[in-house]
């Protein structure tokens, strides 16, 4: 299945260069899904960010995991990592916005445990803006 | 890509920080650097979203450590100018940032509002 994976260092310089990357990708399937392209960007980021934020803590830096593919009309965001998982990190400086976001954002299933961590997101590509098959 | 900028100027008395470019958390954590050096000096600040190209967090988060300062202490205030229909004016939309800090949909109109007494 074509798509995207992506293995790099949990690194904030990382961040944006990913967010491009998936961005690239839904518009070479679809370009005229401008719209969720917002709402993509901005969950892919704040999943990442939350990597290098609170996955490892007090220890050399580890991996942020980048799985994309599309299902169907469904663009499906996988981001992972293998640090403490949510029960053990330090809480959100910023009062938790980057959560609320992501779940305000994407159908959001999060799976999180003391080594491993997954956040999948799925977008719905509006019918106006899927590209069919000439 | 464009990388983010903070613009400040000071303009008719107020501080205005002008966000461009992508702001995330690859350049934090410059705009609350700034802004905490604005309200070092005790001062009103407008922070001007109509420009930014990508927002995050990292920014929704400056902008409730700004409405936070500025409910404590009276010397300081923040207001906020981002277009209706942006998606900077969504995203406070979605954190409730737009209850606690006033908005204006242009610069002209955020400098003509009232200042705290």
């Amino acid at each position: 299945m074509e798509g995207i994976q992506e293995r790099v260092p949990a690194t904030k310089e990382w961040v944006p260069k990913l967010r491009h990357a998936v961005l690239g990708f839904l518009s070479a399937h679809h370009p005229n899904a401008t719209q969720v392209a917002g709402d993509v960007g901005l969950a892919v980021t704040e999943a990442t960010s939350n990597v290098v934020r609170h996955a490892y803590p007090g220890r050399d830096r580890g991996e942020i995991r980048l799985d994309v593919h599309l299902h169907g009309d469904l663009l499906v965001v996988a981001v992972s990592d293998d640090g403490v998982g949510f029960a053990h990190a330090a809480d959100d400086p910023g009062g938790g916005f980057g959560l609320r976001l992501i779940r305000e954002l994407a159908h959001t299933q999060i799976r999180s445990e003391a080594g491993r961590t997954r956040v999948e997101m799925r977008f719905p590509i509006p019918q106006s803006a899927v590209a069919r098959d000439a | 890509m464009s990388v983010g900028e903070v613009i400040v100027e000071r303009v008719q008395g107020v501080w205005v920080f002008t966000l461009r470019g992508e702001h995330d958390i690859s350049i934090e954590p410059t705009f609350q650097r700034r802004l905490e050096q604005a309200f070092d000096a005790g001062s009103t600040v407008i922070v001007d979203l109509s420009e930014v190209e990508f927002m995050d967090s990292s920014v929704l988060r400056t902008l409730a450590y700004g409405a936070e300062q500025a409910a404590r202490h009276p010397q300081h205030d923040i207001g906020i100018v981002a277009p209706p229909d942006s998606h900077a004016r969504r995203l406070l939309a979605i954190t409730g940032i737009d209850k606690h800090i006033s908005i204006s949909n242009t610069r002209a109109d955020a400098l003509a509002a009232p200042s705290p007494d």
